[in-house]
């Protein structure tokens, strides 16, 4: 299954319910090997149940997903998941590179050099070499998360899936990271499905933005972002195709009232 | 699941459970008598004919009622809220002084890892074998828990909280009141709390010991009878017992806390 | 803005035993509070002896063989008790905090057999299995499984469900995550109830022996001490070695807790 253009996530006709209440109603969409992707919308907008759905945490009411064309039911093995909350998805009693191995553990075929190697090679990419043997809670929030970035990228997944991350940390913090999880993206290959709700940042970071709708939500438009690969902080934010784009996302995010 | 259903069952289960624990027991000692495990059926018996044999005007409660359970609820009580007054005054006294801490608790560590009885005999010298003593010495236990936890929440209220009641120069008597006070009451509950259960064991054990009358003497002379529906009946009757007081805190636990969680917002 | 805490530099050697001098002090002044009391202002009315000669006592006492068999004996039935009492309610309390319907069934259960106290106990269990080390051991098991049942239930129902999320989303079952999620988080919870356990096993042995007449254990020697009416002077340092006893496990306990989940305290401290 070779072929860059073919759907590595295929999501069809998602829907979820909580009880009586209709949470997601009718998601549609695809994923390329190394794209992308951000999704943005109001809270409320079941953003974080689409990607409980997707990494297998949560079961869909009705809808398919597809991996490589074949039907996903569990957690898929080739996905990782980024947590908002660092503090809580970390695990305080392990250590840095404790944490970073822990997906490793479960998988046999590694050895434990080959496992060492890579916790090492991964928290050198997320700029924390050295910090091994320290525990998060002796880390900042910036680089509390950075290990939960290093600890799905241990894993070599095909679908980097992240939950709001940078939305705990203070806003020089999030551009730092953000910058790193470019740099990351650069780097590593793997396709990226970024969920925020800051407008900006879902314009700066990826090549096409899905804007949804408030619940039951939909996938209201599909904007692919123009602007050049290489990004920086302060230059693509002035240009003016990036406010364009703004304005855009945000008309679809402010103006629906369903 | 959706909401109704669950707060009934909520309120059901624990109802169930207590069914469910009462059957299984009567089924098993039904199904393979043992003399030292009666059925339910004849333990309650045992229980209504000890205590609750009396005439209607009273309740239906016995004269047995009367002199053995009722002096123990007392001295249970008495000797809770003597231990828990004492505790709290204490640990207040103690915790507002972080600077005594160094000396005072580690004194304070080893009095309270002494157990209960091995000070029985010091408490009998002390005074004597009646009621003060069996109360005295169920407040000793009951002082403990809530002597630490008492120091423990004083000491621990948020730094915000004090810097702000500072700032806004609010006088010390005030202070206590409004900002000390309802941030260590969570712990103090909490101190209550095992106190109560605290209580009920020394409670027992004193009456276990030159005592001519209460739920723990009622228990030896079972047991010198060889009577075990009456011994196990003692046994659930501390149960109930047990379980109303500790019912009786929490509840009254919610309203303060609840009360003083208002408060606090106002502040 | 990154903080990352430093390994704290070697304290000297005045500033490290400050705190073992405060203590010591403390108890100075508080035995010295005793005596004043007991010799000038006759408390006790003279059958208390005064503190000096009950702390000397108690020192001859450590090196009695004949008290030291007895300190054994407690132990040991405690011990057993207590191991058995772990047996039965860490893995029962891991289940019953694992599923939503089991937790609150078994939350009823708990609060209506909790308050029974294991003292009233004592006569009948006497009565079932005799005055020696089974009854002891029995009578603990039954009084320590409540509280560590109940640590573990509620341990384990709390963990965050955040920290179980991501060992799920990493492809962890049920059982992986039980065992690498789970019961870490639950260990310093289910360690306070051990603790408490430790301290109620102590004051069951040692009521049991006081009541039964057992052959071995503190409660016997005290029984025995205060009986012979050799002066009390024994019986009290009997007791004081019963509480320095007490006082070093729960030292112990305590640092053991300390180190070995360093990571509660400073997880709260960081501002989680």
């Amino acid at each position: 299954m070779s072929g860059s253009d073919r759907p590595l996530l295929e999501v069809r006709e998602l829907r979820h319910q909580y009880g009586s209440h209709e949470v997601i109603g009718g998601i549609n969409l695809s994923l390329t090997p190394g794209e992308f992707v951000a999704i943005v919308g109001p809270s409320g907008a079941g953003k974080t149940t689409l990607l409980r759905t997707l990494s297998g945490l949560l079961r869909p009411t009705s809808g398919d997903i597809f991996m490589h064309g074949e039907k996903v039911d569990s957690v898929p093995s080739e996905l990782a998941m980024v947590f908002q909350d660092y503090s809580r998805s970390l695990f305080p009693w392990m250590t840095v590179a404790a944490n970073v191995n822990f997906p490793l553990r479960r998988m046999r075929q590694l050895s434990k050099a080959e496992r060492a190697e890579r916790v090492r090679e991964s928290l050198e990419s997320v700029g924390l070499a050295g910090t091994e043997r320290k525990y998060p809670w002796q880390l900042s929030g910036g680089m509390q998360q950075r290990v939960a970035i290093a600890r799905a990228l241990a894993y070599r997944p095909s679908v980097l899936l992240m939950d709001e991350p940078f939305a705990s940390v203070d806003a020089q913090t999030r551009m730092d990271l953000e910058d790193l999880i470019l740099r990351v993206w650069e780097t590593h290959p793997m396709t990226v499905l970024f969920v925020t709700h800051d407008i900006d940042e879902s314009v700066y970071l990826s090549q096409r933005v899905l804007v949804l709708s408030k619940s039951p939500t939909r996938v209201v438009r599909d904007i692919a972002v123009p602007l050049p690969r290489a990004r920086d902080q302060f230059a693509t934010k002035a240009l003016p195709e990036f406010a364009a784009l703004r304005e855009e996302i945000a008309g679809h995010i402010l103006g629906r009232t369903t | 699941m959706n909401s109704v259903a669950n707060r009934v069952l909520r309120v059901a289960l624990p109802l169930i459970v207590l069914a469910a624990v009462i059957g299984i027991w009567q089924l098993v000692t039904t199904l393979a008598p043992s003399f030292f495990f009666p059925t339910a059926t004849r333990i309650g018996d045992a229980i209504a004919d000890l205590y609750f044999s009396g005439p209607p005007e009273h309740f239906f409660l016995s004269d047995a009622f009367f002199s053995e359970v009722v002096p123990s609820l007392a001295r249970l009580f008495s000797g809770w809220a003597l231990g828990a007054l004492v505790g709290i005054i204490l640990g207040f006294v103690v915790g507002l002084l972080p600077r005594v801490a160094g000396y005072v608790d580690p004194v304070l560590q080893f009095l309270r890892s002494v157990p209960p009885p091995v000070i029985i005999p010091l408490y009998l010298i002390l005074f004597g074998i009646g009621d003060e003593m069996k109360v005295l010495f169920i407040a000793t236990g009951v002082l403990w828990p809530v002597l630490l936890n008492t120091i423990d929440g004083v000491r621990n209220v948020p730094t915000t909280q004090l810097d702000t009641a500072q700032a806004f120069k609010i006088r010390v008597p005030d202070r206590l009141l409004h900002v000390v006070l309802p941030a260590a009451l969570p712990k103090i509950f909490a101190g209550l709390t095992i106190g109560v259960a605290v209580a009920i064991v020394v409670m027992v054990l004193s009456e276990m010991f030159a005592a001519t009358n209460g739920i723990g003497y009622m228990l030896l002379q079972g047991q010198r009878g060889f009577r075990f529906p009456d011994m196990w009946g003692e046994v659930v009757l501390l149960g109930i017992i047990g379980f109303l007081f500790n019912t009786l805190l929490l509840f009254v636990e919610h309203r303060v806390l609840k009360w003083h969680r208002q408060s606090k917002g106002t502040i | 803005m990154s903080s990352i805490a430093s390994s704290r530099p070697p304290r000297r050697f005045v500033e490290r035993t400050a705190g073992v001098r405060r203590a010591l002090l403390g108890f100075v002044g508080a035995i010295v509070l005793a005596e004043v009391a007991i010799r000038f202002f006759d408390l006790g009315g003279g059958y208390l002896p005064p503190i000096t000669e009950v702390l000397l006592r108690a020192a001859t006492l450590i090196f009695d063989p004949v008290f030291l068999v007895d300190v054994g004996a407690t132990l040991l039935a405690a011990l057993i008790g207590l191991v058995i009492g772990c047996l039965i309610a860490i893995p029962l309390g891991t289940l019953f905090g694992s599923s939503s319907l089991a937790f609150t069934a078994s939350r009823a259960l708990v609060e209506f057999l909790r308050p029974i106290p294991s003292t009233a106990l004592i006569p009948i269990v006497i009565l079932i299995l005799g005055q020696q080390i089974e009854m002891k051991v029995a009578l603990v098991a039954f009084a320590t499984t409540w509280p560590l049942l109940y640590n573990t239930i509620y341990g384990v129902h709390d963990v965050d469900p955040v920290a179980k999320d991501s060992a799920r989303a990493f492809g962890y079952g049920r059982f992986g995550v039980l065992a690498f999620v789970v019961l870490p988080s639950a260990a310093p919870f289910i360690f306070t109830g051990l603790r408490f356990a430790v301290s109620i096993a102590l004051i069951v042995t040692i009521s049991a022996e006081m009541l039964a007449a057992s052959q071995h254990g503190i409660g016997r020697f005290i029984l025995l001490a205060n009986s012979a009416g050799i002066g009390y002077t024994t019986v009290f340092a009997a007791a004081t070695v019963a509480g320095l006893l007490g006082w070093l496990i729960n030292w112990a306990l305590e640092r053991t807790q300390k180190r070995a989940f360093k990571w509660t305290a400073e997880a709260i401290g960081s501002g989680r």
